[in-house]
Order: C-alpha cells, then sequence, then structure tokens
C-alpha cells in the first residue's frame, strides 16, 4: 500500500496529523464534547456571538468525527485534518477563555496537513514562525535579558526544578544565562528550521530544547509543546518506516494494530486468518515470537510509545488523582 | 491561500508588539502572573464562584501569558454581556514576582506600582 497514492499526503505528514488527531482526542477531549463549553463566549471577532449555541454543539461532534473516524478508516486524511484544524480555530476564535499557543499550533498545522500540495516547506515555515515570534516577544522583554523571568519560574514556580537544587536562593546571573540561551536557540531554531539541509540538526536540537525544560522545570512546563513540536518535526523529516504486512493470526489483532499505528504503513496481509501470525518486512518473513518482537523493535512502534509516552505523562497523574479523590 | 494563512500570522506577531495582550502573536511563558479579581455589585462582594460562573476563569490564580489576556476577558464582558450591571471590579496581579499593579473597572485604568 502506498500512503501517498492513497491519501495525497507522504508518511510523515500522515503520522503527524495522526499525532494531532490523538492531541485532540486526549488532551482537548471537551471540544468533542458538545456540553463541555458554552459558546459562542467572548469571541475574538464580536459577530461570532450571533451564531446559536447550537451550532457549535453539532460542530462538536463533526470535529469528533473527524478526528476518529481517520483511525478507522484509514483514508481522507487530508479532508478530516482541514476540518478539525479549521473547527478548532474556530472554536478558539469564538473564545478568549479557550485560546492557548499550543492547541493554536496543533491547528494551523492541521489546517496546513488539508492545504498541502506536495511542499513540505509550508511546515517549514510555520514552524518557523512559531519559534521567531517567541524569540521575537522574549527579545523585546525586560524581564528575559535581566533574569527575572527565569529565576521567578524556576526559582518560586516550579517546585523541585533543577535550578532551585543548584541554585536554592537564586543566583540572577545563572537566571540570565538560561534566558539568553532559551531566546539564542528559539530564535536559531526559526532560522535554520527553514534550510532543509539542517533539517536533522534542528529536530535533533528542538528535542533537546523541549526535553532539557522538561528535565530542568522537573517534567513539569512544555509537555504539550514537546508533544506538539514532535509530530510537527515528524512533518519535516524524512521519516519513512519500511512497510509490515501482517499475515495471519488473530483478524482483530491484526485490525487494532492497523488502526494504532500512526504512520500508516503497517498493512493488513491476504493470508488466512488461520495460518500461524506472521510479518513481512523488507522481503523477509518472520513468524510467531519473531513477527512480535520484529513488531516490537518497528520503527512504527517507536513512534508510537513516544506519543503514548508523552500522553500518559500527562493522563495518568490526571486519571489517578481522580481517582484518590473518588477513594 | 497559503500565503494569506502565513501573512495573518506575520501580523499576529507584528501587532504583538503593541498589544499587551499578545493573543496571537505566538507568546508563550513569556510572563507570568499571579492575579486577584475582586468584584462589587452595590456594594456587594461578588463571590468567588460568581466571579468564575460570571467570566469562566478562576478569581484568583496564576496566568502563564500575559496578565492582560485575563484584564482582556473581564472588560470585554463588562463590555458586552455585563453592560449595564454597574460592577466595580479590580484586579491585583504581580508580574514576574516583582511588578505589581491594579487594574480597575469601570475607570479601564492602571496603577503600576
Amino acid at each position: 500500500m502506498n500512503t501517498t497514492e492513497n491519501n495525497e499526503l507522504t508518511i510523515p505528514i500522515v503520522t503527524t496529523v495522526k499525532a494531532l488527531f490523538l492531541y485532540i482526542l486526549f488532551f482537548n477531549y471537551g471540544f468533542i464534547n458538545p456540553f463541555s463549553y458554552e459558546l459562542p463566549f467572548l469571541p475574538f471577532i464580536s459577530f461570532l456571538d450571533w451564531i446559536p449555541s447550537v451550532a457549535y454543539q453539532i460542530l462538536s461532534v463533526v470535529l469528533g468525527l473527524s478526528v476518529i473516524v481517520p483511525f478507522l478508516a484509514k483514508n481522507n486524511y487530508r479532508l478530516f485534518a482541514f476540518i478539525s484544524g479549521i473547527t478548532v480555530l474556530f472554536f478558539i476564535l469564538s473564545s478568549k477563555i479557550l485560546f492557548s499557543n499550543s492547541l493554536t499550533f496543533a491547528a494551523c498545522l492541521l489546517i496546513l496537513a488539508g492545504l498541502y500540495f506536495g511542499k513540505v516547506c509550508i511546515f517549514r515555515i510555520q514552524i518557523s514562525i512559531l519559534y521567531l515570534g517567541a524569540a521575537i516577544n522574549k527579545l523585546f522583554s525586560e524581564d528575559w535579558w535581566n533574569g527575572l523571568f527565569i529565576d521567578h519560574l524556576l526559582g518560586n514556580i516550579l517546585h523541585g526544578s533543577l535550578y532551585q537544587l543548584f541554585f536554592p536562593s537564586g543566583e540572577m546571573s545563572a537566571a540570565i544565562v538560561i534566558g539568553v540561551i532559551v531566546m539564542l536557540i528559539e530564535l536559531l531554531l526559526g532560522i535554520f528550521v527553514l534550510i532543509p539541509k539542517f533539517t536533522r540538526f534542528v529536530i535533533a536540537a528542538g528535542l533537546l530544547f523541549h526535553g532539557g525544560m522538561l528535565v530542568v522545570t522537573a517534567g513539569s512546563l512544555s509537555i504539550f509543546f514537546m508533544y506538539i513540536m514532535s509530530a510537527a518535526f515528524i512533518s519535516i523529516s524524512d521519516f519513512r518506516p519500511h512497510q509490515i504486512t501482517l499475515n495471519g493470526g488473530n483478524t482483530f489483532v491484526t485490525y487494532i494494530l492497523t488502526r494504532l499505528d500512526l504512520t500508516d504503513t503497517i498493512v493488513a496481509g491476504s493470508e488466512n486468518s488461520k495460518k500461524r501470525f506472521s510479518i513481512d518486512k523488507r522481503s523477509c518473513r518472520y513468524t510467531g515470537r519473531k513477527a512480535w518482537s520484529e513488531l516490537l523493535l518497528s520503527r512504527q512502534a517507536a513512534v508510537w510509545a513516544w506519543f503514548m509516552l508523552l500522553i500518559g505523562w500527562v493522563l495518568i497523574p490526571r486519571i489517578a488523582h481522580k481517582v484518590v479523590l473518588l477513594l | 491561500m497559503v500565503t494569506l494563512f502565513f501573512s495573518v500570522q506575520l501580523l499576529g506577531v507584528i501587532v504583538g508588539r503593541f498589544d499587551e495582550a499578545k493573543f496571537f502573536s505566538w507568546a508563550p511563558y513569556d510572563q507570568i502572573s499571579y492575579y486577584k479579581i475582586e468584584a462589587f455589585r452595590q456594594g456587594q462582594n461578588l463571590s468567588s464562584e460568581t466571579i468564575r460562573d460570571r467570566y469562566h476563569i478562576s478569581p484568583k490564580g496564576r496566568e502563564n501569558r500575559s496578565i492582560h489576556n485575563i484584564i482582556s476577558i473581564v472588560r470585554q464582558y463588562e463590555n458586552s454581556y455585563g453592560k449595564g450591571e454597574n460592577v466595580n471590579i479590580t484586579i491585583s496581579y504581580t508580574i514576574n514576582g516583582h511588578h505589581s499593579g491594579t487594574w480597575t473597572w469601570p475607570e479601564d485604568e492602571y496603577d503600576r506600582k
């Protein structure tokens, strides 16, 4: 199966789009519940106040379908990406309460996937605008140059950060250095992402940057951006895992595996389900345990595990907290 | 279409240089503020629940973006849905742990210390 021919999007972009669908499903599930928000409420554009609430409830259902159906149908990703991106952006425009940079960025990526015309540079430009915008806003902020912001964030707000460990009483010169490094990294990422030959460097540096923020803040900052930037970086990467064809075994298991795959490169073979489970990968056939281990060690599984790790990082504490409250 | 899409975003970054709320200017975590909203109607103090129901935001807490996001929400509410209710509001805030100030409504004035 050639993903490019079937849905007009390349494997990296399909992966990005599906990761963003999961982002809406797991992190912004309120958007797909028609009764979560009373919209419109304090819209950015005043005429949106005239739109009846029922229209938003219908749109919530449409959004829910547009992020779930692609996992089942495995086609029309461009259309579903465009619908979900536009709907999320429309929701944000309909209420200042719903605004967030990470969600707006996710919506922008989805819209761009919908408008994709064969040029990956649109994703590069989108990432560049984000980093340059973030850098420019910080460059004009005095508190980023004199260390006040960093010292306050890491010293007073985020408890348990490495900064507190190394500088328990605050150290303005360290805060200034961290602030300048952050601005410099954002500026450089914004520039170098536009140059294709630096793609690998930008992806590595970007993931290190967001990962570093997670480490310095003891995991309390940038997890959403880590998720979204991971998805965004895949869109500009040359990520092309080898196709895996599943043969035999349980039909239901095959169905689940092909639906969980974010890359659309795990496909069901035509062999009889009564046969022993096997996979075909790079002209080789693996059977039984060897097939499972090949599957688990595949790039498809690695990508899936990465996004599940980030989702679990956010959701497990939330669920645990609710369970504790119930008990 | 794509060009227009990016142009709007670039415009957002430029407008953000002159607009303190910086909603669509790609400015995550540029400042962090602690704030408290107090509201009075006909001399009566509005409860925390009433404030939360009114503006759909916490009456006090932390804002991870510009404090003007919060002020913008309250100002827009009072200029639209809450018009004519004669509510007096004070938002006290501290930006980045050092810059304190208050914003009052209906005067729509800042008192930066």
